[in-house]
């Protein structure tokens, strides 16, 4: 199953996290399988196909970086669990959280 | 074109108010109604010497309103007091949403976000009538956002 949608329509969730926007780009995470397929029945969310990162302009060497992690497509990178990858690659989690955003944006563009 | 098969009515609306869009309180089980107004578009229009018909352009949108009726109860921490509370408070803001088809995932759930109350009416009856006292509040929003809800 994959790991990103976008959503086609506006989403609420009932345990209070922010509302994902038309057009936006989220994980699910914590929303169950049927919730998933309940959305996608309705049209609500897409599956997204993810881009190898390398593949972002300018990002070659942050790719070979975030390899190392194990992280090499932007879903891989947009589910990471960005404290212990900051962690095992020495690298500032201000600075990973910003290359999310980066990748998160391009997708959603 | 055959008919819809999809109508549905509103016996099974869910709807839940809020003062923070945090916290939410159920009303399900005191609302009797909810009525929709507003949200017209303005409109303006000229004549022209030259020909009959009116030159029309659109206008911005009008704030909606979203009235909701409730059965009054005297409970301390029922939806007559919490919500008379709310009013009392400076501002008077408030957060509405209800789910048409009710709160089940894949329904659509129509939100107000940050809102005003601009109408709380404290009950009145007749002496003769057997109907239970209802409550009523009115609430002002920039928009209604329709979205999908997932549990």
């Amino acid at each position: 199953m994959a790991k990103l949608y976008r959503a086609i329509e506006r989403v609420t969730f009932a345990d209070g996290r922010r509302s994902l926007e038309m057009g936006e780009v989220d994980s699910l995470k914590g929303v169950t399988k049927k919730g998933i397929q309940v959305l996608m029945k309705k049209g609500a969310i897409a599956p997204v196909s993810s881009p190898p990162l390398k593949i972002l302009p300018g990002w070659e060497r942050k790719a070979e970086v975030l390899k190392e992690a194990k992280i090499e497509d932007v879903e891989d990178l947009l589910t990471a669990d960005l404290p212990e990858v900051a962690k095992e690659l020495e690298v500032s989690l201000e600075g990973l959280e910003e290359a999310a955003d980066q990748a998160r944006q391009w997708i959603e563009a | 074109m055959p008919r819809t098969t999809e109508a549905l009515s509103f016996v099974a609306a869910d709807v839940e108010v809020s003062q923070d869009g945090i916290t939410w309180v159920d009303l399900s089980c005191y609302g009797t109604s909810i009525a929709v107004t507003g949200g017209d578009r303005g409109t303006g229009e000229i004549n022209v010497f030259c020909d009959e018909r009116p030159i029309v352009r659109a206008g911005k949108k009008a704030s909606q309103d979203l009235t909701i009726r409730y059965a009054y109860t005297e409970e301390v921490t029922g939806p007559f007091e919490q919500m008379r509370n709310w009013d009392d408070a400076v501002g008077g803001q408030i957060y509405a949403r209800y789910w048409p088809a009710g709160r089940v995932a894949g329904n659509f759930v129509f939100e107000t976000g940050r809102a005003i109350i601009t109408s709380f009416q404290d009950p009145g009856g007749e002496a003769g009538s057997g109907d239970p006292v209802l409550g009523e509040i009115v609430v002002k929003t920039e928009e209604l956002t329709k979205s999908v809800w997932v549990s």
